[in-house]
């Protein structure tokens, strides 16, 4: 795949329109794309990248080559299609894309910062509240149960339609994304029978593309602003997203986004293994996705 | 006319003093807040209290735990927390048919209840299982809810002969006769 290094932006968006095309999808009409805009989520908030735990995966990269050493080989392992095949995504690939940065694999998040979703989801089953409240010794009528129930289900829904007082509001979510997601958020939080009720949804590249850089990159990167210099980047400057199509190489975004890679920082032009967490649950094809939607979508103001 | 106002309030003030004591101690034998209060006088009624106790949902914890209050009292439910927090009850005093379920609502917001019954009141979150806290509700105003330690002191009781239970979550509660006189002690050994 070393190609894909060799080809400029512009002919790279020509080529993933072609693509979207040829797989009969058009960019931007029927799956409702729209590029990312406005200040990351972190500036939002007033708060600081290291002061944070939203969007750190706790993985880091590996350390830079010293001078002299060679950096690591690696090999790509991006499929050919990776910009025209339509995937089957359950609420796992829903949560992993959208959630899992600041909640963890586990859901718990990271307490008192990123609360934990597996309380607020298990209150939205009758089953588990009868099952609590008996246990407690105070026996609850099912309707009494799903009055409750009732009341958690719209203020989940709520948080993911409007956000919270720490959570940015997710409308890149479609209706059937949010009811595949909650399907596996009750799995996650151990809501019985929640196994059997998941549902696949059919997802286009610049879709899975726009989830993961709304959700997940735009919670650091803003959207626009200037390229900031190796020793701005040493400082704690993070480059926008509006210039990592042209800072890095699609083979080199995906591997820093999936697995790490050294990044020059500092006066002495020094690679460093960098801030930036390791997103090592998302697959070379999707990160290859958020490139791929980088370029055709570009970020504004 | 304000100097006989005056006068009469220290009157007033004085025969307080005369004719009312304290009832203090300590319950011991369980660990944190307990309530301790005046049963039901016979033939005495007392007006409804205007004050609102506040039961704030704060850090995924209600605050405070334990909360006393008379008969006829409104308390504030607060939600201080950035997430949605819900109040409910399954009962008051055991009674189940007292049972409420004051809804689910976002952080700033609070919603209030007027408690007509006497009896305890378990206070749930629907959405944090964790969470609870005990509204004691009590027939008079001759109550106090004690310290972490039990130590509890109840100001302004009429000198007489009276009833007083001490409440405490997960226990019976435990009842003695008391005659007031002054300043009265009074303590409590409960067992879970």
């Amino acid at each position: 795949m070393k190609s894909w290094s060799l080809l400029s932006t512009k002919c790279l968006a020509a080529i993933f329109a072609l693509l979207l095309q040829l797989s009969g999808q058009t960019a931007g009409k029927e799956f409702s794309v729209t590029p990312v805009r406005g200040e990351s989520w972190i500036n939002h908030l007033h708060k600081r990248f290291s002061d944070t735990s939203m969007g750190k995966t706790f993985h880091s990269g590996p350390a830079a080559p010293m001078p002299g050493e060679k950096p690591i080989a690696r090999q790509e392992k991006l499929s050919l299609d990776f910009a025209a095949r339509t995937m089957a995504f359950h609420g796992a690939d829903i949560y992993r894309l959208n959630c899992r940065g600041c909640h963890e694999e586990s859901g718990h998040g990271t307490p008192p910062e990123i609360n934990s979703v597996i309380d607020p989801v298990r209150a939205t089953s009758v089953e588990v509240i009868m099952a609590r409240m008996k246990k407690a010794g105070m026996n609850m009528s099912r309707a009494n149960a799903a009055l409750l129930a009732k009341q958690s289900n719209s203020a989940l829904l709520d948080r993911f339609h409007k956000g919270g007082q720490d959570m940015p509001p997710f409308p890149q979510l479609s209706e059937p994304e949010i009811r595949s997601l909650i399907a596996y958020l009750r799995q996650l939080a151990g809501v019985p029978g929640a196994g059997a009720q998941q549902v696949a949804i059919s997802e286009s590249p610049s879709h899975v593309g726009e989830l993961i850089v709304k959700s997940t990159c735009h919670i650091c990167h803003n959207a626009v602003g200037p390229n900031p210099s190796p020793e701005q980047i040493l400082d704690g400057a993070i480059p926008p997203l509006s210039t990592l199509t042209t800072r890095t190489s699609l083979p080199e975004f995906v591997r820093k986004v999936t697995a790490g890679n050294p990044i020059i920082m500092g006066k002495d032009s020094m690679p460093f293994r960098g801030r930036m967490p390791v997103f090592d649950y998302l697959s070379e094809d999707e990160a290859a996705n958020a490139y791929m939607y980088l370029t055709l979508y570009p970020p504004q103001e | 006319m304000k100097n006989s106002v005056l006068i009469l309030m220290i009157i007033w003030g004085f025969a307080l003093a005369v004719s009312a004591g304290t009832i203090s101690g300590q319950v011991s034998g369980v660990a944190g807040q307990s309530v301790v209060f005046v049963d039901t006088i016979p033939g005495k009624t007392f007006p409804a209290p205007t004050q609102r106790p506040l039961i704030d949902q704060k850090g995924l914890v209600f605050q405070p735990h334990v909360t006393a209050a008379q008969v006829g009292t409104t308390v504030d439910f607060l939600n201080s927390d950035s997430v949605a927090h819900n109040v409910f009850w399954t009962s008051v005093g055991g009674n189940k048919k007292l049972g409420h379920n004051l809804g689910t609502w976002p952080k700033g917001e609070r919603k209030s209840f007027k408690f007509d019954m006497p009896g305890a009141v378990p206070i749930l979150c629907n959405v944090h299982p964790e969470m609870s806290a005990y509204l004691v509700v009590v027939p008079t105003p001759y109550f106090a809810t004690s310290d972490q330690m039990g130590n509890y002191k109840i100001e302004n009781v009429p000198d007489g002969s009276y009833t007083v239970i001490a409440w405490h979550e997960g226990t019976k509660n435990q009842s003695k006769p008391v005659s007031v006189s002054g300043d009265t002690k009074v303590d409590f050994a409960l067992s879970k």
